[in-house]
């Protein structure tokens, strides 16, 4: 047993250092204050966040991106809680199918959706490219809110609700005073990660992106192919802060063992 | 309580879902079908050239070799944490976790800069005088797989974490009592045991590493395409449409093949999954 | 008038049928049980009453007036879930408020009646605590105090008892009977504990597949069961089959094999016909063989000691059967000869299995 756990050790601290090491290194290039990414720095300086903030493109890059992750996520949370709630209470037939449906966004490729949505939804309905950005990213984020409310309602059994109603409550009323309260953070949740997943979103939103309409990914995508320095790579401090952010509210409503159950 | 109100509270979605999605992947699938007569002419041009074929294998080949490296190394590592790992457990996860939530342009620009001609792996090499001069690792299929190793490491990890705590401690200890060494612990119920989440694991990496767009483009560049890269290629700077199409259904049809297939291993291997 | 009348009710899931033309009525204040294991369509019947669930056939009376188109939250039925269902965001004293607040009852109605329910319930001092700080005992007093302080026309109980321990069980169900009693509140409980039904009950519906068995007081059911299968769920655990004989003025039982005959005084089923004698365990004597008594020849294949006594398992030709004695004990191997006393007997015609 010893020798395996000695395998095992050595492959968890491999596997470790190169889950986060990468991440470091450019943590460190972000502070560095020559503009090669040589690791370790010899001078540090926050040159390059400053940067970041002189030109217009980032800051409006995430402004677009802040609003048409913001917009989408209200869009998908008005679909998507009664249809989560309706699938969580049904038993009917048709609810393995529906489920299916709304995590297929998923299962489809990402550059396939952009493609098929700029082809036959946004040309073909000749609509306006913010339009079609905030229903691509709406759908990309409908099957997170789906999953996390419907697995928040499991935790809400129906008796509740129909012990409201044994009390005088309409269903409508039940719904409001007794599952919603006991459902917030779950909706915290849900929104939280739709929001990363739109934000950080590449595939979909590149075949939708038009003049004035660009998303932070895309603006650092195409500042890196042009521009090699470290100025993204402070942007990529700043945004794993709000990562890390956003980790600490999921942790706190709904717990990150959400991540391993399938 | 009501099928009618709960039919009516899906329908919204539903009908989000099938007019953003369902019909234009069907009419991206008609677009495909010229005419009757010769269903399959655009695939046939498009497979005649050998640029084509070849992306088409590369992508496959880098696929199959990123799944295959994330299941070496992330077997023992979620074996680790899942039975291990103690205090430090939830640590751990967080640490996978937290990668997934970053941009893909941030996990494969980190590997540009270790990459790259300036890039820290160019540098410590130079610095501990194995090289004389950078080498080329950007823009190669290497570069392609490492940055997909990266970026789908945590989805083998996670569900095979997930798979491996819920073996309950009483499954081994009655086998150990049944006179099972160590090594047969393992392959006889561990590894049976666990054989969804490594299957979810691989659905999730090989997929993936399919349908990625960002990493292949930063660190493949236009000398290692893969599927997703040419597509966009096709699509939006030389306009060839048909091609895009198919490109796109080649990608859906797949992306649903190796599900079913790993999928109907997953139930072959353990009836209840 | 009787209080709730449930008439001609049949109830299905898709295609399985749950109840089939059930008739039931139950008097203003008393406490009726349905009585049955899993399936038997106990819990339906209940769910139908409240309006959660709607029958396919079949009208519900309360008082007279059908109140199947009533919407459950207008009926005014006090419902204790068997989960207990307490509302998790509330603490204890709006969770047994909630009622009252739909009733748009003022805050120091509220108040008052709050007081008075938790008092009665003996959970004054958890007012403010939640439904997740409580023990399961506290949570089903809860559950009780809430539904009562709407000052229910009926009370509705699913198995409030069937997630506690043994002793809390015995407890609470005394509790329960005692309030009902007290406020003189016509309750429907359903249950599958024979002991707990037949100890705070009036009445019992003992239900089998959709059907009631038999309704009658815990008395006449315990002693008189009208089918073996109320028979079993009374206790009686020994079977045997034969026919009813009749030798002149006597009335005598012949079992199928082995040749025993037992003198019967009288009982309704017609001669000649195929009956069942069932018996409790402690309604057959052992004997040991050599006693040479008149009796049904048997093995001891396993005794065990409970407490008040040894149960037998014995195998004889009428095939096995279950003695027990209070303080001598017959080890397995044994040979013994099983007799039953004919006061113990119960005769079940076999039309009713």
């Amino acid at each position: 047993m010893k020798r395996s756990g000695l395998v095992l050790i050595f492959s968890v601290l491999l596997v470790y250092i190169f889950l986060i090491g990468p991440l470091v290194i450019i943590g460190f290039s972000a502070f560095n204050e020559s503009e090669f990414l040589d690791f370790p720095p010899k001078v540090y300086s926050f040159r390059w966040f400053f940067r970041i903030f002189e030109s217009d493109i980032f800051v409006s890059a995430f402004q677009t991106s802040l609003l048409i992750s913001l917009l989408g996520a209200t869009g998908a949370l008005l679909v998507g809680l009664p249809a989560a709630y309706s699938l969580s209470r049904t038993r009917a037939k048709w609810r393995r199918s529906v489920l299916s449906l709304f995590m297929s966004p998923v299962i489809v490729p990402g550059v396939v959706l952009g493609f098929a949505l700029l082809k036959h939804v946004v040309i073909a309905l000749d609509i306006e490219v913010w339009t079609g950005m905030v229903m691509g990213h709406m759908l990309i984020m409908i099957p997170y809110v789906i999953r996390v409310i419907v697995s928040s309602l499991s935790n809400v059994p129906i008796e509740i609700e129909e012990a409201a109603v044994s009390l005088g409550c309409s269903n409508t009323r039940a719904f409001l005073i007794v599952v919603l309260p006991n459902i917030r953070s779950g909706i915290l949740a849900a929104c939280l990660l739709a929001f990363i997943t739109s934000l950080n979103d590449v595939p979909v939103t590149i075949f939708l992106t038009g003049p004035g309409v660009t998303t932070l990914p895309i603006q650092m995508l195409s500042y890196v192919e042009y521009y090699f320095d470290p100025t993204v790579s402070a942007l990529s401090v700043l945004l794993m802060l709000l990562t890390v952010t956003i980790m600490i509210v999921i942790e706190s409503t709904m717990g990150l063992s959400f991540f391993t159950k399938k | 309580m009501n099928n009618r109100l709960h039919i009516l509270l899906v329908l919204p979605g539903v009908l989000l879902v099938v007019a953003l999605l369902v019909a234009p992947l069907f009419s991206l699938f008609l677009d495909t079908i010229p005419d009757l007569e010769h269903p399959f002419s655009l695939y046939e041009a498009f497979l005649e050239k050998g640029f084509h074929r070849k992306i088409i294998i590369r992508t496959i080949r880098v696929a199959l070799i990123t799944t295959m490296i994330c299941v070496i190394l992330a077997y023992p590592c979620a074996f680790f944490v899942a039975r291990y790992a103690g205090r430090f457990k939830a640590v751990l996860i967080v640490i996978a976790v937290f990668p997934l939530l970053l941009s893909p342009v941030v996990r494969s620009f980190a590997w540009m800069a270790i990459l790259g001609k300036n890039g820290f792996f160019n540098d410590l090499l130079q610095f501990l005088r194995i090289i004389d001069e950078p080498l080329q690792m950007l823009y190669t299929e290497v570069a392609v797989i490492i940055g997909l190793t990266y970026l789908f490491m945590p989805l083998m990890i996670l569900p095979l974490v997930g798979v491996i705590e819920n073996i309950e401690e009483d499954l081994l200890d009655s086998a150990k009592s049944l006179g099972a060494k160590d090594s047969s612990v393992f392959f006889q119920i561990i590894l049976p045991l666990s054989a969804s989440g490594l299957l979810v694991g691989c659905i999730l990496v090989f997929t993936g590493s399919l349908t990625a767009y960002t990493t292949p483009r930063l660190l493949g560049g236009d000398q290692a395409m893969t599927l997703s890269t040419l597509i966009y290629q096709n699509a939006m700077t030389l306009f060839e449409w048909d091609a895009a199409s198919v490109i796109a259904i080649i990608m859906i049809a797949s992306t649903i093949l190796v599900m079913k297939i790993i999928g109907s291993l997953a139930t072959r291997m353990n009836p209840d999954v | 008038m009787e209080f709730l009348k449930l008439q001609n009710l049949t109830a299905a899931y898709d295609q399985e049928i749950i109840l089939k033309k059930m008739n039931l009525e139950v008097k203003q204040g008393e406490l009726l049980s349905l009585l049955g294991s899993s399936g038997c369509g106990k819990t339906t019947t209940l769910r139908i009453v409240s309006g959660f669930l709607k029958q396919r056939e079949g009208s519900v009376f309360l008082e007279g007036h059908e109140i199947s188109k009533t919407h459950p939250s207008e009926r005014g039925f006090g419902y204790v879930f068997q989960n207990y269902a307490l509302f998790p965001h509330l603490n204890v004293e709006d969770n047994v408020g909630f009622g009252l607040k739909q009733r748009k009852v003022g805050r120091e109605g509220i108040n008052k009646k709050v007081v008075e329910m938790l008092d009665m319930v003996d959970l004054t001092a958890f007012a403010g605590k939640r439904p997740l700080e409580l023990s399961g005992g506290q949570r089903q007093r809860v559950a009780l105090a809430r539904a009562l302080a709407i000052s229910p026309r009926l009370l509705l109980m699913d198995e409030p008892l069937s997630n506690l321990d043994a002793a809390l069980r015995v407890k609470m169900r005394m509790e329960i009977r005692r309030i009902q009693q007290e406020h003189n509140i016509t309750a429907l409980y359903v249950t599958h504990d024979q002991e707990e039904c037949f100890s705070i009950s009036d009445r019992v519906a003992v239900m089998n597949e959709g059907l009631i068995e038999q309704l009658g007081t815990p008395e006449k059911i315990y002693s008189s069961p009208a089918t073996s299968f109320v028979a079993r769920f009374v206790g009686f655990e020994n079977f045997i089959h034969g026919t009813l004989e009749n030798s002149g003025k006597k009335l005598r039982f012949a079992a199928e094999k082995g040749g025993v005959r037992i003198p019967i005084s009288e009982c309704s089923i017609p001669e000649q016909s195929s009956v069942v004698v069932a018996l409790r365990p402690d309604g057959l004597e052992l004997r040991a063989s050599e006693s040479r008594k008149k009796g049904i020849p048997g093995k001891v294949k396993v005794a065990t000691y409970l407490g008040k006594g040894y149960r037998h398992l014995v195998e004889t030709e009428l095939g096995e059967l279950i003695a027990d004695t209070k303080d001598e004990m017959f080890a397995a191997h044994t040979n013994v000869i099983v007799i039953p006393k004919s006061e113990s007997m119960i005769l079940l015609s076999t039309n009713n299995d």
